[in-house]
């Protein structure tokens, strides 16, 4: 050992530096090892972090070695081969090369396994973009499939991550339900046991999503999901999913699951309401959810009403203390108005144009109305402070109110509601169970009056639903009543009797366009007086007298006479 | 084996018969750098004739532009101007090969290869049947002495044993005109005298040969002609005993003379006007001494120094 | 196919067809044919490269003496070394080089290569539906790595060590020529690189075949106990390599087919045996997915739907390789024409396949494919029986859909009650050729073709014969590789011979985005302007924020350098051309006009290379 030696003396200092640093090293970076007992230990300060911010990996034996040798095998250039995965992703696509293109794609999310927005792009190319260019649906439900496993794959890399799960949720209910092929697919997933096999690996109980017949519904097990989603959002972020849209999907899907029942499977009933009810129990519990806006406000859906209670008492109270203020600002308003619009607003409601009305109601109406500020302001001076602190009240309620009522907007919360309850009624279970069987009836061309008669039942069924739940007429399912109604025509048309008169939802023909459509068509066969102004469901209308026989002939065929220049007289 | 162990004796003076094999013209060679400016000049306007059947040396200290004219030669570098001809032609001119053989200052050969495929290679670059090569290869292996070592691979040879697998390939095809490029130098005594006594045979074979050192002795127990360079030119030319012979001192050897033989000796040449200038006897040169040294420890081995 | 291929018949490709050059346009350049566009090439550079000698040789020497010098070098290189070329000196280099690699450890790539494979098990997505193409393109593609990764470094460094290290002195001192020592370095390296191929085609062979390799259990009890309208019942065989089959039962309860269905691209046979309860199946092996079709190809023509001659429809979709044509009561359709139709060919009759895209306007009935119809035609407009009567079928996307025809066709009955037929070759085929006009039937509804994606498949070559010539297109791209590697080495030192040899590969690779980027086929400038895109982080469509005078400086030089990169990619030999992995993954045989047109490449970019490297090393200073 020459001490005197200056290069020795370096060499020897360098070690003894690099052995002092490997001691905080292996603190620092030691990995936990799962394992029972004595073996498992959390590992050092990074381990435990991740731990504790629940990133992936942490554990050794849970370590994907393919990811990390590619990862390694990149060296450092990490970016640049993912940039050029994603190009031969995009080239394979463009190709309609799906088998290479599902290769690419697990090899970019080997490279980049915690990146959610390639799980989150990928999967939906996938699920939605791969799977459309398939023409057998079962090549689509395998391609739904591919989407949906990988996903799961990417819950392995990132656990608990809220948005993942949600979005497999939205797969396995909305993309299987509600796709055009929602029939078929629906049904594979109840055969599909493998699909089954590898939910309950991930520690979601299918069993617990069965439906009627004892096989997993696919809205069902995707409420699941959501469940699952809703559970790792209580300590995990949302990140930047809607809170609104984000706790809307589970209820949503049990609200599908009970309307599917009918529609798809035929089932009515007890078990139907049960179902509804079950739908109905998820919506008001959405409802009196606590959801964060944007203001920094929360809100609950449900409490709209009270809200608009507490509303109009508070602007009694300020009324109070400032009576008949009110009424002069208003007046004080409506004369400082110009001219024109003047003359408009002292017009009588009938003479005006339906243009006119609806400014006058809507932009005039809120131009000469009283602000609450305007009132406080006018409120004597003693009772000023109080005045203001009731206007500020009034301020955030009605701030409240409008996102209340705006978040109701989105997810339509209203029919929801009302739906929810409606359709547990007998009339509506009894309706749904009646069209069904008509509907089944005629497209077997059989028993055709039984049909005629369970079209008619439902009729009746409906219009008291309609009349108790008016908020359901304008929705979807409305529309698919107008199909029913046409079958119905073409039903009646088949055992030659006559469009009735006094048919109970004329309403909801004029609602739609394709009611309106067929309304017409009906109209010129059949001379029923065409509604001028909309009429009450159950009224009656005049009956039309016409030729016997050229009723018949003109019924023979409804569909292909609608330009038939059939002499109808129409009565007045 | 080894030729004779015996002091050399003084190199005959050949006669350069007839053609001339080697012929450069106003020779120039200058080393350019990579923007084409001159760096050096190795040779300067070489004039050189080499006839057939003896033996050139090329003389000079180290950067004198030895290696440069061989290889120039050669082919291995082109002139800058000047002509080098060989056999008549162009040196660049690839048929001569066949008649050349050629050592180069350090053995470069195919690590990988062992001595026998090494002069299979090579003797499959010449034009021989196949019984001719397997013939030749075998008397080369055997003159140059590595009989041993013929499946080792050339990596673990050592100095001397490249140099033979050198000399081996440099004559695999029996020919005309061999150049060595300082051949002894880096040798021990023994093979430095073997090399000598190889030189001299093929002379005697009829080949002409081309040699360069800065090992004087070396060249000028073998040499016939030799050329002196310096810094690229040419200084001087000529036999080797015309440049070496001092012309006007006569030296004797002799045997078995008493002192008063001596001193008659020392009378006639005062009679005759001459100088005396040395009496004594003769050292052996320690090349003689070492070589005799090794001859008898192979005769007797076991045979300790005496202390003295 | 389903993928890009367009067929071209080897004299097609050799031969030009001037009238569709244009010479403005850069893309129609590639009609002129293999024969003038190479020999152009060549000659080109057989004038430019002693051009550029001479003037370096009067810059050193002057005029007269330096044309002195090319001339006598030329001169002498045609009339004293071509005739001198000896084999058996040649030979004696390979010996050489052989020894010299495999001296060197050149196995370490092999026993990379074979570390790869084992471990690929963890790289290959082994619930991909189309295992047969991961598998078979990724073992192509790492021996073409590997191997074109040991060429370069074999080839480019041997001549330089050899000359560093002064070998080269007494190997030039002999009798040898410099073509000599190039070829034989060419062939040695081509030597080893051969035999390295043949174990890792060997070895890839054995690893395809048997990952592959799998069956399934069928028991009597998968089988569903409700039939379906039709009196079929399904059931599924077990979950193996990751997928089960569907198996269709008739409703005399056999497996009608004696097979299960397709999934995951290929299918099993089945054997039954016993009666009853006591039923068993044996599912065999795995087939279906190591082919190698043999493709009789026709020329397509599209009609629009007024019957007039037309290029299709595009759909919307980016790649333009189909082109669809309307269904529905129209004229629209895609007509194919085959020749040499024969009886002795086609003894049953027309063994079709079809591969169509269908693209749909609206859903229709789901659970069926698109109809269409098929018709043959005879090409004679006088022909006493024009057309067959139209066969229907439903289409299947995304799989090589089988169609044979028979040979005979009913068209009706007799009046005694037998059926009336026609036979395909008496009435429609008119001097060995037929037209097969396809529509779709249905209304709004497109099926989608090109030209080689309906044909006669009358039978298949072998799988291991196409396995080989994929392996056989490596071969020629590594002798290509080596090639190029010596002549590089030839005039530069080790590291940057393998460096241009790099290049060189790489040009040939990514030539085209060069093309495509001079033609404005690819937006986002050359080099520079790329490199300054980067770094600022703009995409391809955004404007550079730099000076105009600078920004037109950019741009110059960009394009003066994708010139020459454009250029260069005339001379160098593109390797995506002797690319046939896709066949072999696919299940395609590599036809013969291919296998032929890369040979004659191979050939000829060789010989250059090697002429090129022949001159370059006898023009050099060895020991300079």
């Amino acid at each position: 050992m020459n001490w005197n030696n200056a290069s020795f003396v370096r060499k020897v200092i360098y070690l003894v530096g690099i052995a002092v640093l490997l001691l905080p090293i292996a603190a620092l970076s030691q990995p936990a090892t799962a394992g029972r007992g004595q073996d498992r230990s959390s590992g050092g300060k990074l381990a435990q972090l991740r731990a504790q911010y629940r990133l992936a990996q942490a554990e050794l034996g849970a370590i994907d070695p393919a990811s990390e040798t590619m990862k390694l095998a990149t060296v450092g250039l990490r970016g640049v081969a993912v940039t050029y995965l994603w190009y031969k992703a995009i080239d394979y696509q463009k190709r309609k090369d799906f088998t290479g293109l599902e290769l690419t794609v697990k090899q970019i999310i080997r490279l980049q396994p915690n990146f959610l927005k390639v799980w989150d792009f990928q999967a939906h190319n996938l699920t939605y973009n791969s799977s459309v260019e398939f023409d057998s649906y079962r090549d689509r439900y395998a391609w739904v499939k591919k989407g949906i496993d990988f996903l799961i794959l990417g819950t392995h890399y990132n656990r608990d991550e809220p948005g993942m799960l949600y979005q497999l949720g939205w797969y396995v209910g909305h993309k299987m339900g509600r796709a055009d092929e929602s029939k078929e697919f629906r049904r594979l997933f109840k055969d599909d046991e493998d699909m089954h096999d590898k939910f309950r690996l991930q520690g979601v109980e299918v069993d617990e999503g069965f439906g009627y017949d004892s096989k997993p519904d696919n809205w069902l097990v995707g409420k699941l999901w959501f469940d699952k989603a809703e559970r790792a959002a209580e300590y995990k972020s949302i990140r930047s999913k809607s809170p609104l849209v984000f706790y809307n999907g589970g209820p949503m899907a049990a609200i599908n699951a009970a309307a599917a029942m009918e529609k798809d499977d035929g089932i009515f009933g007890q078990r139907a309401k049960y179902a509804w009810s079950v739908g109905n129990a998820g919506w008001v519990k959405f409802g009196n959810r606590q959801l964060p806006t944007y203001l920094g406000i929360a809100i609950q859906l449900n409490n709209l009403e009270a809200l608009q209670a507490s509303h109009a008492a508070t602007e009694v109270r300020l009324d109070a203390l400032a009576p008949g203020v009110r009424e002069k600002i208003r007046s004080e308003k409506i004369a400082a108005l110009p001219k024109r619009e003047l003359e408009l607003w002292v017009k009588p409601v009938k003479d005006r144009t339906a243009e006119e009305q609806h400014v006058a109601v809507n932009f005039l109406g809120s131009k000469v109305k009283a602000t609450n500020e305007e009132v406080a302001a006018r409120v004597p001076r003693e009772k000023l402070a109080q005045a203001r602190e009731i206007a500020d009240q009034l301020q955030r309620l009605t701030q409240e109110m409008d996102m209340t009522s705006r978040y109701r907007g989105t997810v339509n919360f209203d029919y929801w509601r009302a739906r929810c309850s409606a359709e547990q009624t007998q009339e509506a279970l009894d309706a749904r169970e009646q069209i069904h069987k008509a509907e089944e009836l005629r497209e077997a061309n059989r028993s055709l009056n039984d049909s005629r008669e369970n079209y008619e039942k439902a009729w009746e069924n409906w219009a008291i639903v309609f009349k108790k739940h008016p908020q359901l007429f304008d929705s979807i399912e409305a529309q698919e009543l107008v199909d029913a109604i046409d079958h119905y025509a073409d039903v009646l048309g088949r055992i030659e009797v006559k469009f009735p008169a006094d048919f109970k939802l004329k309403e909801l023909l004029e609602m739609t366009e394709q009611g309106q459509r067929l309304k017409k068509r009906l109209d010129t066969l059949q001379a029923i007086a065409p509604a001028v102004t909309p009429a009450q469901p159950g009224e009656k209308k005049p009956e039309s007298t016409e030729n016997p026989a050229e009723k018949t002939k003109a019924e023979e065929k409804p569909a292909a006479a609608a330009k038939d220049a059939a002499p109808t007289k129409d009565e007045k | 084996m080894p030729s004779q162990l015996e002091a050399p004796d003084v190199a005959k003076a050949a006669p350069a018969s007839g053609d001339v094999v080697i012929e450069t013209r106003s020779l120039t060679k200058v080393f350019r750098d990579f923007w084409g400016r001159p760096k050096v000049r190795a040779l300067n306007a070489l004039d050189l004739q080499i006839r057939r059947g003896e033996i050139f040396g090329l003389l000079g200290p180290n950067g004198s532009g030895k290696s440069t004219t061989i290889k120039l030669l050669l082919g291995l570098l082109f002139p800058s101007s000047g002509q080098a001809l060989v056999f008549g032609k162009d040196a660049t001119d690839v048929a001569k090969n066949e008649r050349i053989g050629y050592l180069p200052e350090e053995s470069y050969l195919y690590k990988f290869l062992n001595a026998e495929e090494t002069l299979d290679f090579y003797a499959r670059l010449f034009n021989m049947t196949p019984a001719v090569r397997k013939q030749r290869i075998e008397q080369l292996i055997q003159l140059v002495g590595i009989q041993h070592a013929r499946r080792r691979q050339l990596r673990e040879y050592s100095k001397g044993m490249t140099r033979r697998i050198g000399l081996a390939q440099a004559l695999i095809n029996d020919p005309e005109l061999i150049l060595l490029d300082e051949p002894t130098s880096g040798l021990d005594p023994i093979g430095t005298r073997e090399m000598k006594d190889l030189i001299l045979k093929l002379r005697d074979q009829g080949k002409t040969i081309l040699m360069s050192s800065h090992l004087l002795p070396d060249v000028q127990d073998v040499c016939d002609r030799i050329a002196i360079l310096h810094q690229g030119e040419l200084k001087e030319l000529g036999a080797v005993s015309e440049l070496l012979t001092v012309q006007d001192v006569t030296q004797f050897k002799a045997k078995g003379l008493s002192p008063a033989a001596e001193d008659e000796i020392r009378a006639v040449i005062a009679r005759h006007g001459g100088e005396l200038l040395k009496v004594e006897h003769p050292t052996l040169s320690l090349e003689e001494l070492f070589l005799n040294i090794v001859k008898d420890s192979e005769a007797r081995p076991g045979r300790r120094a005496q202390q003295k | 196919m389903p993928f890009e291929h367009h067929i071209i018949e080897y004299w097609e490709w050799m031969l030009p067809n001037l009238s569709e050059v244009r010479l403005l346009d850069a893309r129609s350049w590639s009609n002129i044919g293999f024969l003038m566009g190479a020999s152009g090439v060549l000659l080109l550079l057989a004038f430019l490269f002693p051009f550029l000698w001479f003037l370096i040789a009067v810059i050193k020497h002057g005029p007269s003496e330096g044309f002195y010098l090319v001339a006598k070098s030329i001169y002498g290189g045609i009339t004293e070394d071509l005739p001198g070329f000896s084999f058996r000196r040649t030979y004696a280099i390979a010996k050489v080089a052989v020894q010299e690699a495999i001296r060197n450890r050149v196995l370490v790539g092999f026993a990379v290569f074979v570390l790869l494979m084992l471990f690929a098990g963890l790289f290959l997505d082994v619930e991909n539906s189309n295992r047969a193409k991961s598998y078979i393109s990724f073992v192509l593609w790492a021996t073409n790595c590997l191997v074109m990764l040991m060429a370069v470094i074999l080839s480019a460094f041997s001549i330089p060590n050899d000359i560093k290290s002064k070998t080269i002195y007494t190997v030039v001192t002999k009798p040898i020529r410099a073509g000599e020592i190039v070829l034989g370095r060419v062939i040695g390296f081509s030597a080893v690189g051969s035999v390295m191929l043949l174990m890792m085609g060997l070895i890839s062979y054995v690893f395809v075949v048997r990952g592959l390799s799998h069956t399934h259990v069928l028991k009597a009890d998968s089988f569903a106990t409700k039939a379906d309208p039709t009196g079929k019942r399904e059931g599924v065989t077990s979950r193996d390599a990751h997928h089960r089959h569907r198996v269709i039962m008739d409703k005399s309860g056999n497996i009608t087919t004696g097979e299960t269905e397709s999934e995951h691209g290929h299918f099993h046979r089945i054997e039954s045996e016993g009666e009853g309860a006591n039923r068993t199946y044996k599912v065999g092996a795995a087939r279906g997915d190591l082919i190698a079709r043999s493709p009789i190809f026709g020329k397509l023509r599209r009609l629009d739907p007024a019957g007039n001659p037309s290029e299709g429809i595009n759909v919307g979709d980016e790649w333009t390789y189909r082109t669809f044509i309307e269904g529905g009561n129209n004229r629209s359709a895609a007509i194919w024409t085959f020749s040499n139709v024969t009886p002795e060919r086609y003894p049953e009759g027309l063994p079709l396949e079809m591969n169509l895209s269908v693209f749909r306007t609206f859903k229709g009935v789901i659970a069926r494919g698109v109809m269409g119809e098929i018709t043959l035609r005879n090409v004679n407009p006088d022909a006493k029986v024009k057309s067959s009567p139209p066969i229907t079928f439903e289409s299947r996307e995304y799989v090589a859909h089988r169609f044979p025809i028979d040979r005979k066709l009913k068209i009706g009955k007799n009046p005694d009650g037998t059926d009336l037929t026609m036979d395909i070759f008496e009435d429609l085929v008119h001097e060995g050729k037929i037209e097969v006009s396809i529509r779709c039937i249905e209304h709004s509804q497109y099926f989608g073709i090109a030209q080689p994606d309906v044909y006669l498949r009358p039978s298949d070559s072998f799988f291991f014969v196409n396995f080989a010539k994929g392996y056989l297109s490596i071969w020629l791209q590594m002798v290509l590789v080596t090639c190029f590697g010596v002549m590089f080495s030839t005039f530069l030192s080790g590291p940057v011979a393998m460096m241009a040899t790099w290049c060189a590969i790489g040009l040939g690779f990514f030539g085209g985005l060069a093309r495509d980027v001079l033609t404005n086929l690819v937006t986002g400038g050359g080099p520079i302007e790329s490199g300054i895109r980067i770094l600022q982080q703009k995409n391809t469509s955004s404007d550079l924020d730099v000076y105009l005078p600078l920004e037109l400086a950019i741009k110059y030089s960009d394009k003066a350098m994708l010139v020459v990169v454009e250029g260069l990619t005339y001379i160098l030999p593109n390797y995506g051309n002797f690319d046939t992995s896709q066949f072999v993954a696919n299940g395609y045989d590599v036809y013969p006009d291919l296998v032929g047109q890369q040979l004659t490449m191979a050939v000829v970019y060789a010989l250059s290379a090697s002429i090129a490297a022949y001159f370059f090393l006898k023009t050099r200073e060895i020991a300079g």
